[in-house]
C-alpha cells in the first residue's frame, strides 16, 4: 500500500507593511493583528494554520520549541515555561492575545506552559524591538496569537481528544456557527497529566532510577469569539477566555521530595467595535484581565494568593488618505489594581500611551514605515520610543532587502517595585535600542524561500534580581546587555500531483553579554554570556504530505547554556527528534484526522534548567473529528 | 519521485547526529586533604553548593571538591558539615539531604535523605546521629548503619544548630518563618525532650566553652518588614546555660539594630567569635572572652563576612564573603592577633568551614 503524506509546516517570509491594509480584512477578523500590520521589516515566523491543527494537543511552549526561533525555558512538563527571544529576558517578549498583552503584570513575564494551541486560530513570532507598536514586554519581539470565529455560514462541530505517555490525556470541543450576520465560536478544554516518567537521576548517590513526583498538571479552559456585523461598515466583536490550571511542582533532581503546588486562574475579556471609514477604519477596544496565582509550600507552611485586575480602553484610526500611505494613531489607557500577600497593601496604578504609525509605498519600490509612542506610568516617565524601517524589492518581489532601527522599554513589574522583601521603588525602566538588516529572497513559484536578518541591541539600566546579605533577593538597575546576532529561515518544498515535499530550517546564533555592570566597572562579568541563553539554536523539518497521509519529523538542535553568571558552570547541548505520522479521512458531513506521534524519539537526556528532569520518549495519540 | 530515497538519508543523518555522546572526565585525584573545608551555600535553587579545599598555607587546591571527585552536583544550599569515624556528613538543606563522603579521598560513601529541610548533623556514636529538621520543626533520629531516619523528637520552632554537653543534646530554635527564644533540651539515651529554656529572642548558634558551659547566642529579631532598623526591632542577646542544672546562669542583651550570629568559639574553649551587625545575615567578627563580664564593643576585624570559622589547629580565624551569591566568593585568613595574612577564591555563597 503506498503511503502519502501530508506535509505541514510553519511559513517563513520577512513581515512587510502590506501595500493596502484594508485589503487584509478579514470579515470576521475580531482583532487584526497590530502587530502583524505594523510590523517594520522585520523576521517573522508564522506557523500556518494545518501545522497548528497537529498539534492541537500541545501548549504553546511545545510547538515554539520546535517551530520557531524562540528559546524556550522549561522546568519540566507541565510546569513553568517562558519565551526568549535573541536571548533576551522572558519579561523581552510580549504575548499579545487579540490585543491584549497576556504578560503578568506581577512577573512581567508569560507562561507559555498555560495556552493551548487548541485555542489559537493564528500564531507568529515577530522578531525584533516592537514597543512603539505593543508598548510594555517587547525589547526582544513578540508573539501574536489569535482566535476567531469560522467566517463560514452554517454549523461545524470539531472535538479532540488525546492520549500519551505520563498519564496525559486532553479533551476538547469547538463549536462554530454562522448566521446571517453574526459567527459564533465556543471552545472548551480538559487536559490532565500525570508527568510521571523515570529517568535515571545522575545527581544522587548510586544514580537510581526515578520517577518524577509531585508533577501532576491539569487544565480547565473556555473560549468564546463572537462577531456581529449589522452591515458592511461595522463589525462589533467580543472574545472571552477563562482558564484555570492546577499543577504540582515537582522536586529538583538533587532533591528528594517536593509538596509545592501552584494554582492559577485568569480571565481575559476583549470587545472591541470596528467601523469602516472611508479610506480607513476606527476600532474602539475594550479589555478586561483578572488573573489570579496561589502558590503554597506545605511543607515549610509558606502560602502566598496574588490577584491582579486590569481594565483597558483603546481606541485606534486608521487612514489611508492617499494610495501611498497609511496612517494610524492610537491612544490606550489602563488601570491595574492588585493585590499579593507580600505587597502588604492594594496597588493600583494608572497608564496611558499614545502611539502613532505610518506606512508609506515610495517610489523604486520602495516601503517605508514610522512608528512612534510614548507611554505615562504612574511614577515612571519611560522615554518616547520609535521604530523606523525600510524595506526595497529587488527583481520583482523575489529580493527584499529590509532594515530597521527601533527603541524600546520595559517598565519594573508590581514585584520589583512592592515585593516585601526586596522590591524597590527607586528601579528605573530598562531602555533599549537596535538595528536590524537582512533580505527575503524566494524564486518565481515560491517553492524556495530564505530570510536572513543580522541584529544588534542594547539594553540598558537591565533589571535582575540577586540575593542580598540581608537574606533576600532584590532587585537592581544592575548592568547593559549587548545582544547580537543573525537569524536564518528557509524553505525548499517539491510538489508532484496531491503530494507535496517540504524541507525547513531555521537557525540562530546569539551572542549575549554583560558589557557595563553599574558601580563595578572592573567586574569580571562583563564579556560574559548571560546565563540560560544558548549561543545557537537551529531547527530541521522534513514532511511529506498527500490529501489523505501527512509524515513530519523535526530535530531541534539546542546549544550550550551557561547556568552561573561567571560562565563557569553550564548544561550541555541537546537534540531533539520529534516524528508524526497521520492521515485523514472523510465520511459525508464527517472528517476524521488521526495523528501518532514520538517526542524525543531518541531518548536525549536533557535540561532546560539545571536540574529539572525531562522526559525522554513519550508517545501521543490524537483523534480530530469534524462535523460540517 | 521516489520520497523514500530522499526521506531516509535525512532520518540515518538526525539519529547519526543524536548518537553522539560526550566522554567521561576522568577522576581526579585530591592529594591529601588535611586542610580546610569551605561549604559553599551557592545559589538558592540552583543546585550549585559545593565544597572548596584549601590548605592551611592558603593554597586553592579545589572550588568544587564534590563535583571534581564524584561527577555529579552537591545539591541546594549546604548547609553544614560534620566529620565523624573518619567520614564527612554534608548537610545539603534545600536538597533535603546528607551527603556522606569519605574524608581521605572524598569519594561519596551514601546519602541519608527523608528530611524537609536539615540543618546541622550531630554524631552521637557510630550508629546514632541527631538532625535538626528545620520545617518539620523537629530533630530526626538517624541510624548510620542503614542511613535511615529511625524517629523524630519534636522541639521547638526552626531547630538550628545542636550541641552535645553534659551527655545532652541541646538544640537551639531559631523560630522558622516565626519566632521563638527556646533551646531544647534532649535526652540521648531516651530521645526524650527534657527541659526547654527560655533564651533571648532566636537562638542562631551555640558553643561549648572548656567548663562545659553552653553558650546560646539569639539573633534578635529585624522586624516583618525584614529591614531592621524600625521600631519593632529587637536586639540580640548572649546567653551562658549550665548543662547539668540546665538554669541560665549568665546573660548580655546587645542593643537595638544589633543582630549577632555565627557564634565559634576557639580550641581552648575560652575566646568567643561571632559575626556583628545590622542585618540578621552577616556582619563583622567580635571576640568575647567567656570571663569578660561586658560585650565587645569594637570590632575584632574591619570587613564584613557571611560565615566565620576558628581553626582548632592554627588557632587562625576564617571570614568567609558570599558577595551576590552569583559569583564565586571569597575566604580570608587572620592570624590569632587579628592581622589579616591571605585570601582564597572559592565556590558561590561560602557560609562555613570544616577544619579537616
Amino acid at each position: 500500500m503506498l503511503v502519502f503524506a501530508v506535509f505541514v509546516c510553519a511559513s517563513v517570509h520577512a513581515q512587510l507593511p502590506p501595500s493596502d491594509t484594508l485589503l487584509h480584512l478579514r470579515t470576521v477578523e475580531i482583532s487584526s493583528s497590530k502587530v502583524k500590520r505594523y510590523a517594520a521589516a522585520t523576521l517573522q515566523i508564522e506557523i500556518d494554520s494545518l501545522l497548528i491543527k497537529t498539534h492541537y494537543h500541545q501548549q504553546l511552549d511545545q510547538i515554539l520549541s520546535t517551530q520557531s526561533l524562540a528559546h524556550i525555558r522549561s522546568y519540566g512538563p507541565g510546569s513553568v515555561s517562558t519565551i526568549s527571544l535573541r536571548g533576551m529576558s522572558p519579561s523581552h517578549t510580549a504575548t499579545i492575545w487579540n490585543g491584549l498583552n497576556l504578560n503578568s503584570s506581577f512577573l512581567g513575564l508569560s507562561d507559555a506552559a498555560l495556552l493551548p494551541v487548541f485555542f489559537f486560530d493564528d500564531i507568529s513570532v515577530v522578531h525584533g524591538t516592537m514597543s512603539s507598536l505593543t508598548g510594555n514586554n517587547s525589547i526582544a519581539g513578540a508573539v501574536a496569537l489569535a482566535s476567531s470565529s469560522s467566517a463560514h455560514q452554517g454549523t461545524k462541530l470539531m472535538l479532540l481528544s488525546e492520549a500519551g505517555s505520563f498519564g496525559e490525556y486532553k479533551l476538547a470541543g469547538r463549536l462554530d456557527v454562522g448566521r446571517n450576520k453574526s459567527y459564533h465560536s465556543l471552545r472548551a478544554l480538559r487536559g490532565r497529566a500525570q508527568n510521571d516518567f523515570c529517568y535515571d537521576n545522575f545527581t544522587q548517590f548510586g544514580t537510581p532510577h526515578t520517577i518524577e513526583t509531585n508533577a501532576k498538571s491539569a487544565t480547565d479552559a473556555i473560549m468564546y469569539i463572537g462577531n456581529y456585523a449589522p452591515n458592511t461598515k461595522n463589525n462589533m466583536s467580543v472574545s472571552l477566555w477563562y482558564q484555570h490550571n492546577e499543577r504540582q511542582i515537582p522536586p529538583l533532581m538533587t532533591a528528594f521530595e517536593s509538596k509545592e503546588f501552584q494554582n492559577d486562574s485568569a480571565l481575559r475579556a476583549v470587545a472591541s467595535w470596528k467601523r469602516f471609514i472611508k479610506k480607513g477604519f476606527s476600532n474602539l477596544q475594550l479589555a478586561w484581565l483578572n488573573e489570579q496565582i496561589f502558590y503554597a509550600n506545605p511543607l515549610n507552611g509558606i502560602e502566598s494568593l496574588s490577584t491582579s485586575h486590569k481594565g483597558l480602553v483603546s481606541h485606534e484610526l486608521s487612514y489611508g488618505p492617499w494610495r501611498w500611505v497609511d496612517l494610524g494613531m492610537e491612544n490606550a489607557t489602563e488601570n491595574i489594581n492588585a493585590s499579593a500577600d507580600e505587597y502588604g497593601a492594594n496597588v493600583e496604578e494608572l497608564r496611558a500611551s499614545s502611539a502613532f504609525a505610518a506606512n508609506m509605498q515610495l517610489p523604486r519600490r520602495t516601503r517605508m514605515t514610522i512608528q512612534l509612542q510614548k507611554q505615562f506610568v504612574q511614577g515612571f516617565d519611560p522615554p518616547v520610543v520609535f521604530a523606523v524601517g525600510a524595506d526595497k524589492q529587488i527583481n520583482g518581489d523575489n529580493l527584499i532587502i529590509h532594515a530597521k532601527y527601533a527603541t524600546g522599554y520595559l517598565v519594573p513589574t508590581l514585584n520589583d517595585r512592592y515585593w516585601i522583601p526586596g522590591g524597590n521603588l527607586n528601579l528605573r525602566p530598562e531602555s533599549s535600542s537596535s538595528m536590524e538588516t537582512g533580505f527575503f529572497l524566494t524564486n518565481k513559484r515560491k517553492t524556495s524561500k530564505v530570510a536572513f536578518q543580522i541584529y544588534r541591541m542594547m539594553v540598558d539600566d537591565w533589571i535582575q534580581w540577586a540575593p542580598t546579605l540581608s537574606g533576600y533577593f532584590a532587585p537592581a538597575n544592575l548592568k547593559k546587555v549587548k545582544s547580537q546576532g543573525v537569524e536564518l529561515a528557509t524553505e525548499k518544498s517539491f510538489s508532484s500531483q496531491d503530494k507535496k515535499l517540504k524541507f525547513k530550517l531555521i537557525a540562530s546564533l546569539n551572542d549575549v553579554t554583560n558589557v557595563e555592570v553599574y558601580g563595578n566597572p572592573a567586574s569580571e562579568l562583563i564579556g560574559k554570556q548571560l546565563v540560560y541563553v544558548p549561543n545557537h539554536k537551529l531547527s530541521a523539518s522534513v514532511s511529506i504530505s498527500s490529501k489523505k497521509y501527512f509524515a513530519n519529523t523535526i530535530t531541534t538542535l539546542t546549544g550550550r547554556r551557561f547556568t552561573d553568571v561567571p560562565n563557569t558552570q553550564e548544561i550541555d547541548p541537546y537534540l531533539l527528534t520529534n516524528i508524526s505520522l497521520g492521515g485523514h479521512y472523510s465520511l459525508n458531513k464527517l472528517k476524521f484526522d488521526l495523528n501518532f506521534s514520538v517526542n524525543n524519539l531518541m531518548e536525549a537526556q536533557y535540561q532546560t534548567i539545571a536540574w529539572r528532569a525531562m522526559p525522554g520518549r513519550s508517545f501521543h495519540i490524537t483523534l480530530l473529528s469534524t462535523i460540517n | 519521485m521516489n520520497y523514500i530515497k530522499l526521506i531516509l538519508p535525512c532520518f540515518a543523518f538526525l539519529v547519526m547526529f543524536t548518537g553522539c555522546k560526550k566522554d567521561e572526565d576522568p577522576i581526579v585525584s585530591t592529594g591529601s586533604l588535611d586542610g580546610i573545608f569551605v561549604l559553599n551555600e551557592g545559589s538558592f535553587g540552583s543546585s550549585n553548593g559545593s565544597i572548596s579545599f584549601v590548605t592551611r598555607d592558603g593554597d586553592s587546591k579545589h572550588e568544587d571538591l564534590f563535583y571534581a571527585v564524584n561527577k555529579r552536583p552537591l545539591g541546594d544550599v549546604v548547609q553544614s558539615m560534620t566529620s565523624y569515624n573518619g567520614r564527612g556528613f554534608i548537610v545539603v538543606n534545600n536538597s533535603q539531604k546528607i551527603e556522606i563522603v569519605n574524608l581521605t579521598s572524598f569519594k561519596s560513601m551514601g546519602v541519608i535523605s527523608g528530611f524537609s529541610s536539615p540543618r546541622f548533623f550531630l554524631p552521637l556514636s557510630f550508629s546514632k546521629a541527631y538532625v535538626t529538621d528545620w520545617f518539620a520543626n523537629r530533630v530526626a533520629i538517624v541510624d548510620l548503619n542503614a542511613n535511615k531516619i529511625t524517629g523524630s523528637i519534636s522541639v521547638g520552632q526552626g531547630p538550628e544548630q545542636i550541641v552535645l554537653a553534659q551527655g545532652r543534646a541541646i538544640v537551639c530554635n531559631i523560630g522558622g518563618f516565626g519566632s521563638d527564644s527556646t533551646v531544647s533540651v534532649i535526652n540521648p539515651v531516651t530521645d526524650l525532650v527534657e527541659a526547654t529554656i527560655a533564651v533571648g529572642i532566636n537562638p542562631n548558634s551555640m558553643a561549648v566553652d572548656k567548663n562545659g558551659a553552653v553558650w546560646v547566642l539569639c539573633g534578635g529579631d529585624v522586624g516583618a518588614d525584614w529591614t531592621g532598623g524600625t521600631a519593632d526591632d529587637i536586639g540580640g542577646s548572649l546567653f551562658k546555660i549550665d548543662p547539668i542544672t540546665l538554669a541560665v546562669t549568665q546573660s548580655f542583651q546587645f542593643g537595638q539594630m544589633n543582630h549577632p550570629l555565627k557564634m565559634t568559639i576557639d580550641a581552648a574553649g575560652e575566646n568567643i567569635f561571632f559575626l556583628f551587625g545590622q542585618s540578621a545575615y552577616g556582619g563583622k567578627i567580635r571576640k568575647f572572652n567567656i570571663a569578660d563580664n561586658n560585650l565587645p564593643t569594637s570590632d575584632w576585624a574591619a570587613k564584613s563576612y557571611y560565615g566565620l570559622g576558628v581553626d582548632p589547629t592554627s588557632g587562625n580565624v576564617y571570614g568567609a564573603q558570599a558577595n551576590d551569591f552569583t559569583n564565586k566568593g571569597w575566604i580570608f585568613r587572620y592570624n590569632i592577633g587579628g592581622t589579616l595574612v591571605d585570601s582564597s577564591k572559592v565556590g558561590i555563597g561560602p557560609s562555613g568551614f570544616l577544619f579537616n
